[in-house]
């Protein structure tokens, strides 16, 4: 289980969040929702130990070295090929070379395998970072913004991905400001509105309880009810 | 091990794409050939000190921009994180950086001590020397990569470093001041050290040439190779306390 109980951070005298508690079963997608600035990447970089908090505690469940990580910032080896990049963790954790082509397969780069990091697309590189995340088949699965670049279809099979490693046992925990991706995907979801949860529970039950059903469930006018503040601002 | 054989791997990987610092294992062996053969035919003395110059601007710059530019670079792009992360500790990682750094560093040390025509018992103390440079040089690097947020602030620190270690050696040819200076750094004792292999002691305490007039000495007194291998061995020491203080300061922020 990962959960947070009165998590409080700030950044100087920045309050980004203030009394965060939810938690995440063992074996779901979990998902948190905010817009941008609401704090998701920020419980992230605290729940996998790179924050400390200022109050409150954490868990993940699990020892880090059995977690996946998938970041704005890839860490990804520029100069390096696909392949090379995903040597290097195999080797680490101690995985059979052949996990690395069965990864780029599953995030379709296989063709891409022998491309050097630095010639990658924007949404590539994206699934390059997912596929080292899954490597080692981690207990537990931090997405931040997994589909964030990716065209619709790319994302549909990022998105079958994330149920199969689900499925197969995996903890996933991302975060989105994609609506529809919290409504189809995540098990259970939690609204971030500046650094607090407004709501939490399953995407379907939270619309009904805020009587959010226009043909399908509406997050998107549940925050806004919430909130007053729209989730997916246009961006310049 | 796993780990640091993987990191290993992976500088293996990444070397002949960093084309900045492979270049820097080829420019100066061939530099000094070149040099040192057009010096040669007047003048095999200087032809061979010139060598020694290259040798130990290698020493002292190659290494400590490889290791310094590489952490910079993992710490910049987040890359350490993700190891951090996989369970790698700070000193598997320093392991399998530096490992690498110092292997690579053998052959274009080879490569001088044949341009130099150096063989024998004086290739020993060539590469005794060199190797211990080496060290010196890329605990150095590590130390300014831990302090370097980026790749840009860690060439901004390393710069004026560099100058100091492969300007005051040369220049301690023509100033006394700086020749002191020069006593006490690595590269400072390592080109005496090779003046010395490759030219013999007259370097230092002068000779008649062969008019029969006097020669002043083209170096300041020079107190030895074994003092020269304990400088050398004291900078290295210096540089990784030095190392375990930027270490429990800033750690490998991953
Ligand atoms: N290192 C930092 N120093 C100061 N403020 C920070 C720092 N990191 C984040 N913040 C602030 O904390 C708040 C939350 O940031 P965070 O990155 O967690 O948001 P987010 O929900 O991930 O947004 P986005 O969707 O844009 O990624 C923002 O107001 C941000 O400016
Ligand atoms: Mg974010």
């Amino acid at each position: 289980m990962i959960y947070m109980k009165g998590v409080v951070k700030r950044f100087g005298e920045k309050v980004v969040l203030n009394d965060v508690s939810f938690e995440a079963k063992d074996g779901e997608i979990f998902g948190l929702l905010g817009p941008s600035g609401a704090g998701k990447t920020t419980i992230i970089n605290i729940l996998a130990g790179q924050l400390q908090a200022d109050g409150g505690s954490h868990d993940i469940g699990t020892n880090l070295m059995h977690t996946g990580l998938m970041l704005e910032q890839d860490g990804l080896y520029a100069r390096l090929s696909c392949t090379e990049n995903l040597n290097l963790f195999a080797r680490i954790y101690g995985v059979p070379l052949s996990k690395v082509s069965q990864s780029l397969e599953a995030v379709g780069l296989t063709e891409a395998a022998k491309k050097p990091v630095n010639k990658l697309s924007k949404g590539m590189r994206q699934r390059l970072a997912l596929a080292r995340a899954i490597l080692h088949e981690p207990k537990v699965l931090f997405l931040d913004e997994p589909t964030a670049n990716l065209d619709p279809n790319t994302a549909i099979g990022i998105h079958k991905l994330i149920r199969d490693l689900r499925d197969r046992g995996s903890t996933v925990f991302l975060t989105t400001h994609n609506m529809d991706e919290a409504v189809n995907l995540c098990n259970n979801v939690a609204l971030l509105h500046r650094g607090a949860i407004v709501e939490y529970g399953q995407p379907a039950e939270i619309c009904e309880r805020h009587d959010s059903f226009k043909t399908v469930p509406d997050l998107e006018a549940v925050f806004l009810k919430l909130t007053g503040d729209v989730m997916t601002e246009v961006k310049l | 091990m796993n780990a640091v054989k993987a990191i290993f791997v992976k500088q293996l990987n990444d070397f002949p794409k960093n084309m900045s610092i492979a270049l820097m294992f080829i420019m100066y062996p061939v530099i000094a050939w070149v040099v040192s053969s057009f010096m040669g035919q007047e003048d095999p003395e200087a032809g061979n000190m010139i060598v020694m110059q290259f040798a130990m601007i290698f020493v002292g710059m190659t290494p400590l921009i490889m290791m310094a530019n590489g952490i910079a670079e993992d710490n910049e792009y987040k890359s350490l994180r993700f190891l951090v992360t996989a369970g790698v500790k700070p000193v598997q990682y320093l392991v399998g950086l530096m490992s690498f750094t110092i292997i690579m560093s053998v052959l274009p040390l080879l490569a001088f001590a044949w341009i130099g025509g150096i063989s024998g018992g004086q290739f020993a103390q060539f590469m005794g020397l060199g190797m211990l440079g080496v060290l010196a040089s890329s605990v150095l690097g590590a130390v300014i990569g831990l302090f370097s947020k980026n790749v840009q602030q860690c060439a901004a620190i390393y710069s004026p470093i560099m100058m100091v270690l492969s300007f005051v050696p040369f220049l301690s040819m023509f100033n006394d001041t700086v020749a002191r200076v020069g006593t006490v750094i690595f590269t400072g004792q390592i080109f005496y050290s090779l003046i010395e292999i490759v030219i013999g002691s007259e370097a230092f305490e002068g000779r008649y040439n062969e008019y029969g007039e006097w020669v002043e000495g083209i170096l300041p007194m020079y107190s030895g190779m074994n003092f020269a291998l304990l400088v050398v061995a004291a900078n290295a020491l210096l540089f990784i306390a030095l190392f375990v203080v930027a270490y429990r300061k800033r750690g490998l922020r991953g």
